[in-house]
């Protein structure tokens, strides 16, 4: 019996449920009839938001309506609308906050990926792929251009720190030794 | 006496375990109507969309019993019912911890650190009940619980982790 009432119960949420879809669906083709399947998605939401501001508008209306008949006081009337503008101001300011921190480099949505992109492993290996693809293009150069130019252009390459002291010294070192090997075989 | 409140309790797993998935999702949907509906969902596809969701789950929860009740027929326990409604009510609560928390991405603006730490916490949430429930059901020890969970526990680890460590990297936790 116990599990039969339960089962009930569910059905029943299901048809509060279907019932409050359709009503909204019915109020949706009520005033976008013609060109609802047409909206886009930015366009449905607008939609939904209004839907939404209007309920509570009505909700409004409700409360208004108890003030006016006399079901609730002036001073509950007054609290109702005081807990309205704090909740309103602070949905605002946390909306704001929101959107001030999405794309923030410490802290934001992006703020890891920008870090590791910042760091100086990731530096190191972009620095690496770019000095030797330099150097190699110095290398093929000698065919076409003056050696003397080519030896300047060598001795200007060199390791430009990432900011992490370890890895600088030994990139610096590592780079010195190849251009020096280079030079000399030139 | 505590104990035995708690098994009353227990008794009814299996038909909260079939219920709660369905019940979750109506609600979800049913909260979040207006939004669904501007979005061109109508009531027999919400209805349509909860059935598919329940089956997959209670599909899914039949497969994680199935494997704790082999271990549990070697120890003269098993109860397929029982199982199956402490798997299905631990990924009810999950559900309902991930539709609670969804919020949490609104109020941090790291998107990414969020979903991570909803994971993490859903994943730890999850398997706590179940092998707790499984331990408290069966008379079993939380070792031996632990045991009879295990491969549903390697499951939910691939499951979960991943995604956690992936989504918090992003969010620049390790960093």
């Amino acid at each position: 019996m116990k599990h039969i009432s339960i089962i009930v119960i569910c059905f029943l949420v299901g048809f509060v449920v279907y019932k409050k879809f359709e009503s909204d669906n019915m109020y949706y083709d009520r005033i976008y009839s013609e060109e609802r399947n047409d909206l886009t998605i930015a366009e449905r939401g607008l939609m939904a938001l209004e839907r939404e501001h209007k309920l509570e508008i009505r909700k409004e209306e409700a409360v208004l309506r108890d003030y006016e008949t006399g079901k609730i006081s002036l001073e509950e009337y007054e609290n109702y609308l005081q807990r309205k503008l704090e909740e309103e101001n602070k949905e605002n300011e946390d909306a704001l906050e929101f959107i001030g921190n999405l794309y923030d480099p410490e802290k934001g949505m992006f703020s890891g990926a920008y870090k590791m992109a910042m760091s100086p492993k990731f530096k190191k290996e972009k620095q690496i792929k770019e000095l030797d693809i330099t150097i190699n293009n110095l290398i093929q150069d000698l065919e076409n251009e003056n050696k003397e130019i080519i030896v300047i252009k060598l001795k200007q390459t060199t390791w430009v720190p990432v900011g992490d002291k370890e890895i600088d010294q030994e990139m610096t070192k590592f780079y010195e030794k190849k251009i020096k090997v280079i030079l000399d075989n030139l | 006496m505590r104990d035995l409140d708690i098994k009353d309790y227990i008794n009814h797993l299996p038909i909260v375990g079939l219920i709660a998935p369905p019940l979750i999702y109506l609600f979800f949907f049913g909260i979040n109507s207006s939004a669904f509906s501007a979005l061109g969902m109508s009531g027999d596809n919400m209805l349509l969309s909860v059935l598919i969701i329940s089956l997959f789950i209670w599909v899914w929860s039949a497969t994680y019993a199935r494997s704790v009740n082999k271990f549990l027929k070697k120890q003269e326990k098993d109860n397929f019912k029982l199982v199956f409604g402490i798997n299905s009510f631990a990924w009810s609560l999950g559900l309902i911890f991930w539709f609670i928390f969804d919020s949490l991405g609104m109020v941090m603006s790291n998107i990414f650190l969020a979903i991570g730490f909803l994971l993490i916490f859903i994943f730890i949430l999850d398997n706590f009940v179940r092998v707790w429930l499984t331990s408290i059901a069966f008379d079993l020890e939380i070792k031996t619980s632990l045991n009879a969970n295990k491969f549903v526990l390697i499951i939910e680890t691939i499951l979960y982790l991943p995604y956690a460590l992936f989504s918090m990297s992003l969010g620049s936790a390790f960093i």
